[in-house]
């Protein structure tokens, strides 16, 4: 990845909905944004190119089939307001790879460490023929905080023509 | 698979885990991950699983108009012959960055050349990135050059030919930098991460 004069700029995103009992998204809608993140840039190459077909917006497992690719990326940060800025490109295809921490209300199921065993007889008329006991843990519910990892996968073009490619919002 | 390519795949895995709620991490994981990530890989070069090994190695000024100097500890040799030339690239930053100076230098890339045994050294290739985005190459290499101690150039010759000052760096009063393969990501870090500028 040599030295060039474009530049490559993007906020990194994710939009937080809000989930009801039924696990449908409701109306009320959050942009989360991050700062601090580390955003990574690796030139394309044949190899990425299929794992991104194979893995699709699976960072992890594109990292495993980067091959020569790894050793070239650049490496930089998104600011307080989420953004960020690669200086320096030369034109050509990248691949663009960062992740947007966020929050989310979830419900956690605590194992209490009791069991609870049901069981159910088979009759015959009047008479017992057969019973089956069923035994299962016995959790707590309560409402929680859970921290995620929002994954964030993408080609970009660096066009010779074009000496700012600005991404805008990206999810 | 190469220990580099398993250090960048671990730590993509470590940055971008998978949105699960058992791979989740606390904050404070978090803050660990991201201090690894800023002094990833804190010990000498010794071990080729860099690409780059930014050091730095001298500064001067006060803010806004501090420089510092830094080099690549990844020194390699330019011939077979035990005597060859030994190579070198040096990244110069400059934090002031004024409107009024657009043809200024936001950084100085140099690869030099240091024949250790003849005290000498040239310019093999460089550039200068401008403030305005703009690249000053270097179109030939310059000169061989002697008498440059004591300067900036002979604290790199002591990287470039001394192995046992590149295996211990900060005991000679150089500090980690970072791994960044491109010049211009270690400038971008070092202005807003050691310069605090936003």
């Amino acid at each position: 990845m040599n030295v060039g004069e474009h530049i490559l700029s993007g906020r990194p995103g994710k939009t937080r909905y809000e989930i009801d009992e039924k696990k449908r998204a409701t109306r009320k809608t959050e942009r989360i944004v991050t700062k601090n993140e580390v955003v990574y840039l690796f030139p394309h190459t044949p190899a990425i190119d299929a794992a991104v077909r194979k893995f699709g917006n699976n960072p992890a497992a594109i990292a495993t089939e980067l091959g020569v690719a790894a050793r070239y990326k650049a490496r930089t940060f998104t600011d307080d307001d989420g953004f960020f800025r690669f200086r320096g490109l030369k034109p050509g295809r990248y691949l663009l790879m960062t992740a947007v921490p966020y929050e989310a209300a979830t419900i956690t199921a605590d194992d209490t460490g009791k069991v609870r065993t049901t069981t159910f007889f088979d009759y015959n008329g009047w008479f017992i023929s057969g019973a089956t006991s069923v035994s299962e843990p016995i959790y707590r519910y309560r409402n929680t905080v859970s921290k995620f990892d929002h994954p964030i996968v993408k080609v970009v073009d660096v066009r010779p023509d074009k000496p700012q490619t600005a991404l805008g919002e990206i999810e | 698979m190469s220990a580099l390519l398993l250090r960048a795949a671990a730590a993509l895995l470590a940055v971008v885990p998978a949105a699960t709620a058992q791979a989740h991490q606390s904050e404070a994981e978090r803050d660990q991950i991201r201090q690894q990530l800023a002094v990833e890989d804190l010990r000498d070069c010794k071990l080729a699983t860099m690409e780059r090994c930014w050091y730095g190695v001298f500064g001067t000024g006060e803010a806004p108009n501090r420089r510092l100097w830094f080099a690549d500890m990844k020194a390699r040799p330019t011939g077979a012959a035990r005597d060859a030339p030994v190579e070198i690239d040096v990244m110069v930053a400059y934090e002031s960055k004024t409107a009024e100076d657009s043809q200024g230098n936001e950084f100085v890339f140099y690869t030099l050349q240091y024949d250790c045994a003849g005290y000498r050294l040239r310019m093999a290739d460089g550039y200068a990135f401008m403030r305005n985005g703009k690249i000053d190459r270097a179109t030939e290499a310059g000169p061989w050059i002697s008498g440059y101690r004591p300067s900036w150039y002979s604290l790199v010759e002591k990287l470039a030919c001394d192995a046992k000052v590149r295996l211990s760096p900060q005991t000679h009063q150089m500090f980690w930098a970072g791994d960044f393969f491109r010049p211009v990501d270690l400038f971008d870090f070092t202005y807003r991460y050691l310069w605090e500028h936003p």
